[in-house]
């Protein structure tokens, strides 16, 4: 089973919403097996707050978190003796259960998303959903830590976790979702999208890497594969907008601009008849394709057109199409780049590519052997900047940079829809600092304020006249 | 490998590039086209060297006009070249 942050994260704020239904009340030996789990509760949501991609070097939140969590994983907040629990007492199931999720989530976000510049949105975002169960499970140990005078230090630091973790939670979750949700680890045997692709991703690269010199095969299959997972990608993110997943005014640029990107990728896949590059395919590569083709026609397609949204949904088990499109593209986007470099080694590089000799033209390469070959009608190696091989490399190039600017707007719709204005603007009003946006009550308010009991009862007082200001 | 098997190869690049030239976000030209590539990995495999060729004018006509060259090839390998095109053509709907 492909294991998501996003799947991940909604298997943990569902045991954080079980916790918070839990009926507490203090109890020595539950909070010693509670207080025993939460070292590496601690560890481990440091670990997947500091694997959360930072937008700036400096982050004084991450500093923050890491002075109220850090004395509780070292074990320094709670004095020794209490550090063992009693014989009958094991750690508490649903702490380590969730320390196991969130580790897990750690692991995700530690693989990243390669040449993905993280916005402050995404970061706030991630942050409020790791930390929203902590501060769950932090007020659920206060709840029952017993009152008495030898907890009062853990206690203290538990108040600390559950003050940052309720500053992090009130983030609408509307606010929340992210391009590091689709982070994904997949296992390989699976028979779905995601596993041909990653498949087909690692059996690109190995290809790519080889020492024994890339064929025109390997590089038409690659290019054509790209054009595949592009349209896949297209196909998918479509399905998502029909089932109304995915705003249409966010959808509808990124279909188009992968299409683009899907229509380079075929230019770039077919070379003409006068160029050869002799040479087998790697047999990981090859297999790989093969069944990343057909997983797309299984998923994706119905007869020779796409399959209705609906349908493609209903065959992807459970996984947002919207989700698949974005992982599609960023495996896109990596192989892309990649194919653009090797198609410019070798057009640039040494002479390896053949070129048809009758269609060698312009006198400056006729020479003998041009001239022999060309009464045989054999190959011959090509010349440097021979626009036939310019071409290629140029279709390669605009098909890898129409990629990665069609990834870029697919990950934008992973992101909320509004974004959040978080100011650090402040106010000096009346000698006294405010934060902006507060605003003086307003004039019914404050009638309503000098009105005891608040407006309860009939009259009140008449407004009292308003008279020049009084300074301070 | 026979001046004909070269020739077969050469119509069936012919054919991949028709494939790849369809202008559709339909996707069948290319998932052909990628067909094309896995024939023409076979004919590779069995070290043939392509011949350039007369266009036939449409993908169709080139697998066609590729099978009609294996007619006269021979050599070992000259069967399973056939098979895989006459797969390809079955796959392409080409009669």
């Amino acid at each position: 089973m492909t294991a998501t942050v996003a799947g991940l994260l909604d298997r943990r704020h569902a045991q954080a919403f079980a916790i918070s239904n839990l009926a507490t009340r203090p109890s020595e030996d539950r909070w010693r097996a509670q207080a025993v789990a939460w070292p590496r509760l601690a560890l481990s949501t440091m670990r997947a707050l500091d694997n959360v991609p930072a937008g700036a070097v400096t982050d004084p939140e991450l500093v923050l978190m890491d002075s109220i969590l850090n004395p509780i994983a070292r074990s320094e907040w709670i004095p020794k003796i209490l550090d063992t629990p009693t014989a009958n007492v094991p750690p508490d199931k649903r702490l380590v259960d969730m320390t196991r999720v969130l580790g897990g989530i750690a692991d995700l976000l530690s693989i990243g998303l390669k040449d993905i510049v993280s916005d402050s949105t995404a970061i706030l975002g991630l942050r409020s959903n790791l930390l929203a169960p902590v501060m769950v499970a932090a007020n659920w140990s206060l709840a029952t830590a017993p009152d008495v005078a030898r907890n009062m230090t853990p206690r203290r630091h538990l108040q600390l976790v559950s003050g940052i973790g309720a500053a992090f939670a009130f983030i609408p979750v509307g606010l929340r979702p992210g391009q590091y949700d689709d982070i994904a680890a997949v296992p390989n045997s699976e028979n779905n999208l995601d596993a041909a692709m990653h498949n087909w991703l690692d059996a690109t690269k190995e290809a790519l890497a080889t020492r024994k010199g890339l064929s025109g095969v390997t590089l038409q299959t690659i290019a054509a594969d790209l054009s595949v997972l592009c349209g896949a990608a297209a196909a998918t993110t479509n399905a998502a907008i029909a089932l109304g997943q995915l705003a249409e005014d966010r959808g509808r640029p990124a279909v188009e601009a992968i299409s683009d990107a899907n229509a380079k990728w075929r230019e770039a896949s077919r070379w003409p008849q006068t160029i050869y590059l002799g040479g087998v395919r790697d047999t990981g590569l090859a297999d790989a394709s093969i069944r990343l083709r057909q997983t797309v026609i299984d998923t994706l397609r119905d007869g020779k057109s796409w399959a209705d949204p609906a349908v493609i949904a209903a065959r992807m088990k459970g996984q947002e199409p919207a989700s698949i499109a974005r992982r599609a593209m960023h495996i896109a986007a990596e192989a892309a780049q990649l194919q653009q470099a090797a198609v410019t080694n070798l057009f640039f590089g040494k002479d390896r590519v053949m070129m048809a000799s009758r269609s060698l033209e312009g006198a400056t390469y006729m020479n003998k052997a041009v001239f022999t070959a060309r009464r045989r009608g054999t190959w011959i190696p090509m010349p440097r900047y021979e626009p036939t091989g310019v071409e290629v490399y140029r279709a390669a190039t605009c098909a890898a940079n129409a990629t990665a600017a069609a990834r870029i707007l697919s990950v934008a719709t992973a992101r909320p829809a509004v974004t959040p204005s978080i100011s650090t603007a402040v106010d000096l009003t009346q000698g006294r600092i405010a934060a902006v946006g507060t605003t003086t009550p307003s004039a019914p308010s404050q009638r309503l304020m000098q009105e005891p009991p608040f407006g309860m009862g009939t009259g009140g007082p008449s407004p009292s006249p308003s008279g020049p200001s009084v300074p301070r | 490998m026979s001046r004909s098997t070269s020739e077969a190869y050469g119509h069936l690049r012919n054919a991949a590039w028709h494939y790849l030239s369809i202008d559709d976000d339909g996707g069948e030209g290319v998932l052909l086209g990628a067909a094309c590539l896995d024939v023409e990995d076979a004919f590779e495999k069995a070290e043939v060297i392509p011949e350039l060729v007369q266009d036939e004018g449409s993908a169709e006509a080139a697998i066609k006009a590729a099978l009609a060259s294996l007619e006269d090839g021979n050599g070992p390998l000259v069967p399973a070249l056939r098979e895989a095109l006459v797969e390809l053509a079955g796959r392409a709907g080409v009669r």
